[in-house]
């Protein structure tokens, strides 16, 4: 390190903090209304994977997604279930065919899936913790997702 | 009149407005299988190829409360494809503890006909239990309503409550068809069903009670009940039901008991074993339905090739009225 100038070391600095801030970090975001502040693994398991359909308040349990393949997304469900995205929408396909719940929503990108969370009682959504904003609130930390 | 026109309009406009930040509208999904099998010891049974069920489903989302549901099966009807509309559905669900829904729909009696429907890629097995079987397959329950639903779950702690009362036509002259377009008398059939689920575990009890009228002008009551087990607890998934179905008609009661247990276990993500003992027992004073006196016990493998398509093969012994048989099957079922 003492080999290395002033100048390299502030650019050093700057890209790993750089690196840190665009590592993916998936979370489960719900509606601001949702009663639940925190989700442990297992239920968060259980909600991705339609095992609990409804919150305590009544509101409908309702999956959001980005539609299409999504890096944070698949790394987020694989953390929290151990499961692909297509594994998950087969067990959501299962659920719907069941007429047990209601499709996932699936919109464009990943702003739109926030806002519909937000948008939305009872919705909840993987996303990257980048993309949260204080109009949805953060109930789970998928960990070492990255 | 301008009043009354602007609300039909508003009526008939605001499940689309609604709709528009609802992400997609409309989904379709297709299932189907195709099998191969050879029944020994049956001699009236060739071994053969065949084409299983062919089964779209269309739900949309009209509103955040509203949604639609048509389940259409094309299957065997003879030699070609006959077309049946299994269910249909409108829903009403402001809230999670109460969805109201109108048309045809799953009889909520007992575990498996309402967590699985026609597509067979959803049972661990190529078949369901005969106990499950449809009303156009000798199945003895009465498997559709067409009538009205209400469903709910409520959450409690760490145990969930669910709900289902339903009204319908009920039974007609004979098991099948379920009386679609009309009821030949005014008894509707009501069916109430309680579940309580921990975990992985849920189970619960339902109910039905129903007067049918037959063809020659008798009035037969009929009163089902049904209990039912769903476990899974690591990698194992048990079902377990029993029902007993109790007709009168004229004086005359037949009493018919059956039940299966079901085990599967999931040795990866893909591949999953599984094993079935089943037993129904047909009265002797039975006369409505044609149900046989059964056993059978299978047991099979089944291998997702991807998330939607799966491959099974299994073999099992059955006795049905009074005939053994040794069955080998394999089946490609997929749904998307």
């Amino acid at each position: 390190m003492a080999v290395l100038g002033s100048g390299a070391r502030i650019l050093l600095a700057a890209a790993i903090l750089v690196s840190l801030s665009t590592r993916a970090e998936p979370v489960i975001v719900v509606h601001p209304s949702c009663p639940v502040s925190r989700l442990s693994p297992d239920e968060a398991r259980r909600l991705l994977l339609g095992a609990d359909l409804s919150w305590s308040n009544g509101d409908a349990a309702q999956l959001v997604e980005i539609r299409g393949d999504d890096a944070v997304v698949a790394a987020g469900y694989q953390a929290i279930a151990r499961k692909t995205p297509s594994q998950v929408r087969s067990e959501w396909n299962r659920l719907v065919f069941a007429g047990r719940a209601n499709p996932p929503l699936r919109f464009g990108t990943a702003a739109e899936v926030r806002a519909a969370v937000g948008r939305l009682p009872g919705a909840f959504a993987v996303i990257d913790s980048s993309a949260s904003n204080p109009s949805v609130k953060i109930v789970f930390r998928a960990p070492g997702a990255d | 009149m301008h009043i009354r026109l602007g609300l039909i309009a508003a009526l008939v406009i605001s499940p689309a407005v609604a709709a528009m930040d609802m992400g997609d509208m409309l989904e379709l999904h297709f299932g189907a299988d195709v099998e191969a099998g050879k029944r020994f010891g049956d001699s009236a049974t060739p071994s053969e190829f065949n084409l299983g069920i062919i089964d779209t489903m269309i739900h949309g989302r009209l509103s955040r409360d509203f949604s639609a549901l048509a389940e259409i099966v094309y299957e065997d009807a003879g030699g070609g494809f006959g077309f049946d509309v299994e269910r249909l559905m409108l829903s009403y669900e402001p809230r999670a503890w109460f969805r109201l829904s109108v048309g045809r729909f799953h009889t909520p009696l007992g575990y498996w006909n309402t967590a699985f429907h026609h597509a067979r890629w959803m049972y661990a097995s190529t078949r369901a239990p005969l106990l499950a079987h449809f009303e156009d397959d000798q199945g003895p329950l009465p498997t559709h309503t067409i009538g009205v639903l209400v469903h709910g779950a409520v959450p409690a702690g760490g145990v969930r409550l669910e709900y289902d009362v339903a009204v319908g036509n009920g039974r007609g002259p004979t098991a099948d068809p379920p009386q679609q377009f009309a009821d030949n008398n005014g008894h509707k059939s009501v069916c109430a069903a309680l579940h309580v689920g921990i975990g992985g575990l849920r189970a619960g009890v339902s109910g039905l009670i129903d007067t049918a009228t037959l063809a020659s002008g008798e009035n037969m009551s009929e009163k089902l009940a049904v209990a039912d087990v769903h476990l899974i607890l690591g990698e194992v998934e048990a079902i377990a039901e029993g029902a007993l179905i109790h007709h009168e008609t004229s004086g005359v009661g037949a009493t018919n008991l059956g039940g299966y247990v079901q085990l599967a276990y999931g040795l990866s993500e893909d591949l999953h074993l599984y094993g079935r003992a089943e037993r129904f027992v047909r009265a002797a004073t039975e006369t409505y339905l044609d149900t046989p006196t059964a056993s059978n016990v299978l047991g099979g493998i089944r291998y997702e090739l991807v998330p939607t398509a799966a491959l099974k093969v299994e073999g099992g012994w059955d006795r049905r009225s009074g005939v053994d048989a040794m069955t080998v099957r394999g089946q490609l079922s997929w749904l998307f």
